[in-house]
């Protein structure tokens, strides 16, 4: 085996060696390729019958008889020639199919949108490619350019129009709707006001003039001394019960003793239930000391409570401890002035909130004021514009009547009309002056704001 | 001895040769028409241009691309009868090592031979929409895949004592499915005179079978700039090296600078190496 390490002098001399061989190579591939594009008119790759001595195996081939045949040492030529021709091949098969292709799709669109194509051969201006997905970005621009190339000529109108329809509803459309959208979304805030914007702002005043009555509920006791008064009054309710059954049971007792034990002891004669009996009293017994346990803890807390309420009254009578100083400063807390101040600018806000309602009403009246004075003015323009075409047409008869011999009476009558005529212009003028300053002012005002 | 293996494959390559020849002749008649037919085409673009007669220019293409095919299939016909003799060839000179004759060919022979079997191995040429198989180009070989008796591999082997492991080129001798293992010879003879190398498929590389053809099957080929194991001219190791240029035509090789750290920029001044000897470089291997 040899490794380039063994081998340095010979890594040396190779390269050069090699390089040359290469450029040859590549020189020879060049040469054809140069010859495709020689042939100004074929785009085509093609090594032509008259080229076959690019291809030295296969021309010698070809030049034997069958007898001579292929010899084994043709072999690695003849592979090569054909090589190439196979690429040469499949390489023209590939353009001419991506052009077939091309021509399918101009014709289906021709029957699609029936256009006629004056230039059939725009797709062979392109050139030689060697993958198929170059030809068909290739192919697509060259469309692009036939649309573009006859959209200047007025006589290929069927294209341009196929191109104007194409985007007509891409661009022109959604605008339209955008804008209309736009429109009807500004529209309640450019709308003239009305009466009912006067009632709504009514409305608004009376809510906010109304008064509001604000009571904030005392404090009442300290929550310490509530729960002393709960623990002391379920105390009291407790012992009031204890007290009803110990009445209970000392009255049985009474009982029993007044019926005479004796009676009793007499009916248990025996002395199992002597022994049962005996037993029952002892666990009596047992029963009450249970019950004291139980009072001693509830006592416990009763005795802490009243501890509280003497020691308090205790402080009190020594005048230590003053209640009413703590019931002054529960009154002047920090929250219930909190609350107080609240109150006071919710109140001064209100108040404002009610001035500026006033000042927006007053402006909604005269707007109101303003329409209908435009409106009055507008009756009055159109009256004037039918004055003024009224007169002008009775110039233009006069004028017409002036160049023939006319009657005397028609013209007085004319003449009386002109009278009545010239009476109502002017007070229409008049009214629309005074319109026309009246609104003015109330715009004026308006606009001031 | 008429029925000899040896008599058999010779009167085999004789009508493969045959059929050659005949082949040759066809394509001829063939590419004559293709001619016409392009001819007739460029003839019209140059006549017609300005009218309406597309119908025409259509029935035209539709013979050219008719023609092209059949010119297409004779021409793959003819490539596949010398693949078909080189297999022949192969297989004889496989049986004859078997049998013991061993080859004895010197070091420049067998550089001679590499570069003649490079520029030997079939071109691929994609039909359309046809995509390039395995071990066509840098496509790599799918990985249930293991190479035949007699292919040639690259193969990660320690060749000298002291020195480190190397990828070197070697032909396939036999391979066991049970150890996973390959058997490979270095192709240098005298290398195997001490022992075989029996090397782990994971140290194994096959070689493309194919040449991807640059003008329809440019994807087949590794991109620029892309790191590759390739043949150092005029050894039998396989070195790191980064593709530079890519070949422009089917003759063409690679052009490959070799991570060389004797050159002050650490690489090679570019070298070309044929496209069979060049390799994509295995990730995990650790290069001495």
């Amino acid at each position: 085996m040899i490794n380039k390490k063994s081998l340095g002098g010979v890594k040396g001399n190779s390269g050069p060696r090699r390089t040359g061989k290469i450029k040859s190579q590549k020189s020879s591939s060049i040469s054809s390729s140069n010859e495709y594009i020689a042939d100004s008119n074929n785009i085509f790759p093609i090594v032509r019958i008259l080229e076959n001595h690019l291809l030295p195996g296969y021309a010698g081939v070809l030049t034997r008889s069958a007898e001579d045949g292929v010899g084994m040492e043709d072999l690695d030529q003849l592979q090569l020639d054909l090589e190439r021709l196979l690429s040469t091949t499949a390489s023209r098969h590939r353009l001419l199919k991506s052009e077939m292709e091309c021509l399918d799709q101009v014709e289906e669109k021709r029957k699609n949108k029936k256009f006629k194509l004056s230039d059939k051969q725009f797709s062979l201006k392109r050139k030689y490619i060697d993958t198929m997905d170059k030809f068909r970005i290739k192919d697509d621009k060259s469309e692009i350019r036939l649309v573009k190339s006859n959209h200047n000529f007025s006589a290929n109108s069927l294209v341009s129009d196929l191109s104007v329809k194409r985007e007509v509803p891409k661009v022109t459309f959604p605008r339209n709707d955008i804008s209309e959208k736009f429109w009807l979304s500004v529209k309640p805030f450019c709308e003239n006001v009305s009466k009912d914007d006067v009632n709504f702002l009514n409305s608004l005043i009376r809510e906010c003039s109304e008064e509001i009555k604000i009571e904030i509920p005392g404090v009442g006791k300290h929550y310490t001394m509530d729960w002393t008064d709960d623990v002391l009054l379920y105390e009291h309710d407790v012992n009031t019960n204890q007290k009803q059954t110990n009445v209970k049971s000392v009255s049985f007792k009474k009982e029993l003793k007044k019926s005479g034990l004796n009676a009793m002891v007499d009916t248990f004669s025996g002395p199992f239930s002597q022994r049962l009996i005996a037993a029952l009293i002892e666990e009596k017994e047992s029963g009450k000391a249970n019950n004291e346990l139980g009072t001693s803890t509830r006592s416990n807390i009763r005795t802490k409570t009243c501890m509280h309420k003497k020691l308090k009254k205790e402080l009190e009578d020594e005048d230590i401890f003053d209640s009413t100083i703590s019931k002054n400063t529960i009154e002047n807390d920090k929250i219930l002035l909190e609350i107080k101040k609240c109150t006071q600018e919710l109140k001064s806000v209100n108040h404002r909130n009610i001035s500026e309602l006033r000042k927006l009403k007053s402006i909604v009246e005269k707007d109101v004021r303003r329409q209908n004075v435009k409106n009055s003015l507008k009756l009055v323009d159109e009256k004037v514009i039918k004055m003024y075409n009224r007169v002008q047409d009775a110039k233009q008869a006069q004028s017409s009547a002036s160049d023939d011999t006319f009657c005397d009476s028609v013209s007085t009558q004319d003449e009386d009309c002109e009278v009545i005529e010239d009476e109502e212009i002017n007070r229409l003028i008049q009214k629309q002056a005074l319109l026309h300053k009246e609104l003015t002012d109330l715009s004026n005002a308006t606009f001031l704001y | 001895m008429p029925f000899t293996a040896d008599a058999i494959a010779a009167q085999q390559v004789q009508e493969c040769l045959k059929s050659l020849y005949g082949l040759v002749h066809e394509i001829e008649e063939k590419r004559q028409l293709s001619e016409n037919g392009i001819n007739a085409i460029n003839k019209h673009n140059q006549e017609e241009r300005g009218s309406f007669m597309q119908t025409d220019l259509k029935t035209l293409y539709k013979t050219a691309v008719s023609q092209a095919e059949q010119e297409e299939e004779l021409l793959r016909k003819a490539l596949q009868k010398i693949t078909d003799i080189r297999n022949i060839k192969n297989e004889r000179r496989i049986q004859a090592r078997n049998a013991g004759n061993k080859e004895t060919i010197r070091r420049g022979a067998w550089m001679k031979m590499l570069l003649s079997s490079a520029q030997a191995l079939p071109l691929f040429v994609s039909k359309i929409d046809e995509k390039p198989p395995p071990l066509c180009g840098a496509i790599p070989a799918e990985p249930n895949y293991f190479a035949k008796v007699g292919d040639m591999v690259a193969a990660l082997a320690k060749v000298a004592e002291g020195d480190g492991d190397n990828w070197i080129l070697a032909e396939v001798v036999s391979f066991s499915h049970a150890l996973n293992k390959y058997e490979v010879d270095d192709i240098l003879e005298e290398q195997n005179q001490k022992k075989r190398h029996i090397l782990s498929k994971k140290y194994v590389v096959p070689l493309p079978l194919m040449r991807a053809n640059p003008e329809t099957d440019s994807s087949a080929l590794f991109p620029q700039g892309s790191i590759v194991l390739a043949l150092y001219p005029q050894t039998t190791c396989f070195y790191k090296a980064i593709v530079n240029k890519l070949p422009q035509t089917h003759t063409d090789e690679y052009e490959v600078l070799f991570e060389d750290f004797t050159y002050s920029n650490g690489y090679s001044p570019p070298l070309y190496v044929a496209q069979r000897y060049v390799i994509a470089m295995k990730q995990k291997t650790k290069q001495t």
